[in-house]
């Protein structure tokens, strides 16, 4: 039921006047000492009973006197569908389609039961009400959808059973899905009837792009049940958290960006809360209705470092809708990729210098937050010392080094380091193969120059080709088709010898099928080279735009720092791509309701893991199950914010659209969806002529004797 | 409530009311046993100056009483009996409980002040014709006992004794104990005035009082109720209070008053009917009512034939 003009309700407090009055004659009636007061206790005993019945159902009757006339202001109506929902005397055959997503946890105001509990009622009541010769089935809009049972069934306890067990989803249903799955069933009824019962909050972000499911000419009868009332549409929810490190993630202060959807038509004034391990910090936001705030919080966390995400929470006070008013977040601390450049081809001029365009690289716009920490040194300065401090050490155009310095980088890249060597005019193949041959991934052959034409440009340059974008150095020009890398001309390369050698890939080539980028893998550590310069002698390649995030992905992959996700949040439902660390045998992910997913080793072997079930909102545990010890390592799944959107659709829009296909877009009928709903039944007309009723009775009932 | 207010004794008698009691002819018509000589006729046969009857001797009558010419005429022993002249003995029981305080809008007096002047002149009237007139007063118990005397002046004493017996809030009515008080120490043939509301729960004191009246001690039940307890005019919804007990009710008058008068009316039924069978005499006492309309009803000529005890 629901009304035109609300507001008058509140005269329905003038009901309680007969009664205030009652109270009130009460304390004030007059005393009178009366010596026969046996008498009156004795006529009061005889009529008592007679007389109260008489006083409370003439106050109950002005009372509704009262009441009935805000009530008739008010303008009631009806908008019940329990009418539709009786299937007939007919047998037929019936799927409930049931909505479990996210936004049917609302638990609309004064009841006690939430949307998706409210679901499982009807559903109980639709089966019950069907006749033994009539068979059911029910299907639950879960993404995927899926059925109680297989086929439909004539016996519906096992159906009455399994409902219990329909659970709340975070994300949204898949609806089409389900209703298809619906008209399948169906299709192998005998039965004359067929019907399907749609019980959902019809929450409009779930119906866009949704088209007629019916496959067949002939749809099934739809009934759509409407569970949210149409005058509730509040809602708050957090939306989303970012947890940034100040200071490039030196320090230990963390700011928290925190964005919170205030979905109702009054503002929002409320404590917003944020939590890292000990740490508390709250404050009052405001949001107007309809509209998203947000707030930045900066906590001092106990110390730098990945911060788990069940420790680190920001949170709201808990509405009708809870599940979005609590949000556990990670913060991503950098972790910090020391670089030792060995500079072969120092010059005092910085354009002409060998790492002119590395450190440019390395470090854009010398931007303080960048990850990688680069440090430059002379090839006679490289002391083996130095390696224990650093992840990445990048040989550019060094020609020669010591045996000491070989060896010391030998132990470290099998230790677990990361070498990177470019080639250049110092680069002679025989000194090198002779001194760092077992550093290079490939021994080097000679130098190849294209000719030069009068515009002291090459005549025939070489083009990269045959990039391994499934590697993860790799990977982001796997959807870059016409990334400027494959613009880059190089005139001068060196030649490898290509003997297969174990541990070896080559993962990026040249245009006439010369290898370009090699990988060994040393141990514990690698080896990457690039057959051509880094500066602008050899290759146009440092003028790239494809440069920079090149050279970022080499050190990060070369420093292992390439294997964490830099958003460690995500949406339930999302695939989520778990990298393998390099010494990874086995990922055991634990989901947020305890069940652990384990990829053993052969899952691992194609360089990362998919993982599917992230259905639920929580928090996910991954541990990298290594010989020597593990990492473990987390990741949040937010529900879906568009569930937290409590816009619904109009009853008579979704029939249409399942009806005949024919329906305007979700967007266009947004409007009337908060304009009242359609009136099944005027009540008011009826609730005066009682009145009128009331009080003809209420006349004659006070002038009667009692 | 009118109120009673402690008055002057000779208040009580009222020079215009006493006026009017004077032209009372007080006739005792029946046989009053006594002493003193009056002009009421003694029951007891003696030696007095007018013959009665004759009786058969039997064993024990004096032989001087023997009349010796029947004897003569008739060879049977005969005695002789005479009718003696003698006063009156009367005693006045007043209620004087709690609830007599009431006296609503319409009642000339409260039920108290009408019992008092009720009683005095009950006395007055009775010791204007020679006769003795005793008072009890009680509530719980008895307060005052006055034995009977026929001095002038005992009226005083009487009206002194009731002034200064006003009722007390909480006192209950118990009229068991003063009627059995009275049964103990009023022995003699005489006429028992009981002037009381009756509102007392207890009836016990109703076969005492058919006992007094079969000792040949007539009985007057005099029954004092305000218009108010015979009418219940109230109209608002009140709480009711007890004068004499802490019972209250909140009751809507207009919707109980006809159950009310039912119960009343019973009430009265019951009374008048058991005095009927006893022989003893009710009279309703009006408050609203005149006095001498009532004293006029009771003692004037149209009053009811004398009873055995004789008439007051």
């Amino acid at each position: 039921m629901g009304f035109e003009q609300p507001g008058y309700l509140w005269g329905v407090l003038a009901a309680a006047i007969p009664l205030l009055i009652h109270l009130i004659s009460r304390r004030r009636a007059k005393v009178i000492d009366f010596p026969a007061i046996d008498f009156v206790l004795r006529s009061n005993k005889q009529i008592a009973r007679r007389l109260k019945l008489r006083q409370w159902m003439l106050m109950a009757l002005r009372m509704a006197l009262l009441a009935a006339v805000p009530l008739a202001f008010a303008k009631p109506f009806t908008t019940s569908t329990a009418a539709e929902l009786t299937v007939g005397s007919t047998p037929g055959s019936v799927v409930i389609v049931i909505d479990p997503s996210f936004s049917m946890g609302y638990q609309p105001e004064g009841q006690s039961e939430t949307l998706l509990e409210k679901a499982r009622k009807k559903a109980r009541d639709v089966l019950g009400e069907l006749r033994a010769e009539s068979d059911a089935a029910v299907v639950v809009a879960s993404s995927p959808p899926r059925s109680l049972t297989p086929t439909l069934v004539f016996d519906k306890r096992p159906l009455l059973s399994e409902l219990d067990r329909i659970e709340l989803e975070h994300s949204a249903a898949d609806l089409q899905g389900a209703l298809r799955l619906a008209e399948q069933m169906l299709v192998t009824s005998g039965q004359p009837r067929r019907r399907v019962v749609l019980l959902s909050d019809l929450q409009a972000s779930e119906w866009e792009g949704i088209t007629r499911p019916w496959s067949l000419d002939r749809a099934p009868d739809v009934t759509v049940v409407d569970l949210l009332p149409k005058d509730e549409h509040g809602n708050v929810a957090i939306t989303s958290v970012l947890a940034v490190p100040e200071s490039g993630g030196l320090g230990r202060d963390v700011r928290v960006k925190v964005a919170v959807l205030n979905d109702r038509p009054q503002p929002f004034e409320d404590v917003i809360t944020v939590r890292v391990g000990d740490r508390t910090a709250k404050s009052i936001l405001k949001i107007p209705p309809r509209q998203t705030g947000e707030k930045e919080f900066t906590v001092r966390v106990p110390e730098a470092g990945p911060a788990m995400a069940s420790s680190s929470i920001v949170e709201i006070p808990a509405d009708r809708l809870p599940g979005d008013n609590k949000l556990p977040f990670t913060i991503d601390f950098l972790r910090r990729v020391h670089v030792l450049v060995v500079n072969g081809a120092p010059r005092t001029v910085p354009y002409k210098d060998e790492t002119f365009f590395l450190r440019a690289a390395l470090r854009p716009g010398r931007e303080p937050t960048s990850r990688i920490n680069p440090t430059y040194v002379k090839p006679d300065e490289l002391a083996p010392s130095q390696l224990a401090y650093v992840d990445v050490v990048v040989l550019a155009n060094v020609g020669l080094l010591d045996p000491p310095q070989v060896q010391g980088l030998l132990q470290w890249v099998k230790g677990g380091g990361g070498l990177f060597i470019t080639v250049g005019d110092n680069v002679q193949p025989d000194i090198v193969n002779t001194t760092m041959r077992e550093l290079l991934p490939l021994p080097l052959r000679e130098v190849r120059a294209a000719e030069v034409g009068a515009d002291g440009q090459p005549k025939n340059p070489l083009y990269f080709a045959g990039v391994e974008t499934t590697h993860p150095l790799l990977r982001p020009f796997a959807h870059l088709p016409d990334a400027s890398l494959y613009l880059a001309r190089t005139g001068t390369h060196t030649l490898l010898d290509t003997v297969a050698t174990e541990g070896t890939r080559v993962l990026m080539s040249y245009s006439d099928g010369s290898p370009a980028l090699v990988e060994r893998t040393l141990g514990q550590g690698r080896s990457l080279l690039l057959t051509t310069s880094i500066d602008r002698d050899w290759t146009d390649l440092p003028f790239r735009t494809s440069f920079l995030p090149l050279i970022q992905q080499t050190m990060l992959y070369l420093g292992g720092k390439l294997d964490r996700p830099r958003d460690a949040m995500g949406t339930v439902g999302e695939v989520r791509v778990l990298p393998v660390g390099r010494d990874d045998v086995s990922i055991e992910v634990t989901r947020p309701d305890g069940r652990v997913v384990t990829f053993a080793q052969g899952d691992l072997a194609t360089g990362d893991v998919r993982f599917h079930e992230t259905g639920l909102a929580g928090v996910y545990r991954v541990r990298h199950v290594r010989k020597q010890g593990g990492e473990e390592e987390q990741f949040v799944m937010h529900v879906d914010p568009r569930e937290s959107v409590l816009r619904t659709l109009d009853r008579a829009w979704v029939e249409t659209l399942l009806r005949s296909g024919q329906a305007p877009a979700v967007a266009e009928v947004m409007a009337p969806i908060q304009a009242p709903p359609q009136r099944k039944g005027e009540i008011w007309p009826m609730l005066l002529v009682a009145m009128f009723f009331l009080l003809g009775f209420e006349t004659w009932f006070a002038f009667s004797k009692a | 409530m009118a109120q009673t207010t402690n008055r002057d004794p000779a208040t009580l008698l009222d020079p215009a009311l006493l006026g009017r009691l004077k032209a009372l002819q007080l006739r005792a018509v029946g046989l009053v046993d006594g002493v003193l000589t009056g002009i009421h006729k003694s029951p007891h046969h003696g030696s007095s100056v007018e013959f009665a009857e004759h009786k058969e001797y039997a064993h024990g009558d004096e032989v001087r009483h023997i009349d010796w010419k029947v004897f003569a005429r008739s060879d049977k022993y005969y005695v002789k009996r005479y009718e003696q002249e003698t006063n009156l003995q009367a005693v006045l029981l007043v209620d004087a409980s709690a609830s007599m305080l009431y006296g609503s809008a319409g009642a000339t007096a409260t039920k108290w002040d009408y019992a008092m002047a009720l009683a005095a002149a009950l006395g007055y009237v009775s010791l204007r014709q020679m006769d003795a007139i005793g008072l009890v007063v009680c509530d719980e118990e008895v307060r005052h006992w006055v034995p009977p005397r026929s001095r002038s002046s005992h009226l005083m004493h009487l009206c002194d004794v009731l002034v200064s017996s006003t009722p007390e809030r909480g006192r209950r009515t118990h009229l068991h104990t003063g009627v059995k008080r009275l049964s103990e120490v009023f022995t003699r043939r005489g006429h028992v005035f009981v002037i009381s509301d009756l509102l007392d729960p207890d009836r016990a004191y109703l076969p005492v009082l058919k006992q007094l009246e079969s000792r040949e001690q007539h009985v007057h039940l005099l029954h004092v109720l305000d218009p108010a307890e015979l009418s219940f005019p109230f109209d608002e919804v009140s709480i009711f209070r007890s004068l004499e007990a802490p019972a209250r009710v909140l009751a809507e008058p207009r919707a109980m008053r006809d159950a009310y008068l039912r119960e009343m009316g019973r009430f009265r039924d019951e009374l008048r009917a058991v005095c009927f069978e006893a022989g003893m005499d009710y009279v309703l006492c009006d408050t609203s009512q005149p006095l001498e309309t009532l004293l006029s009803s009771m003692l004037g000529p149209s009053a009811r034939a004398p009873s055995r005890v004789g008439r007051f």
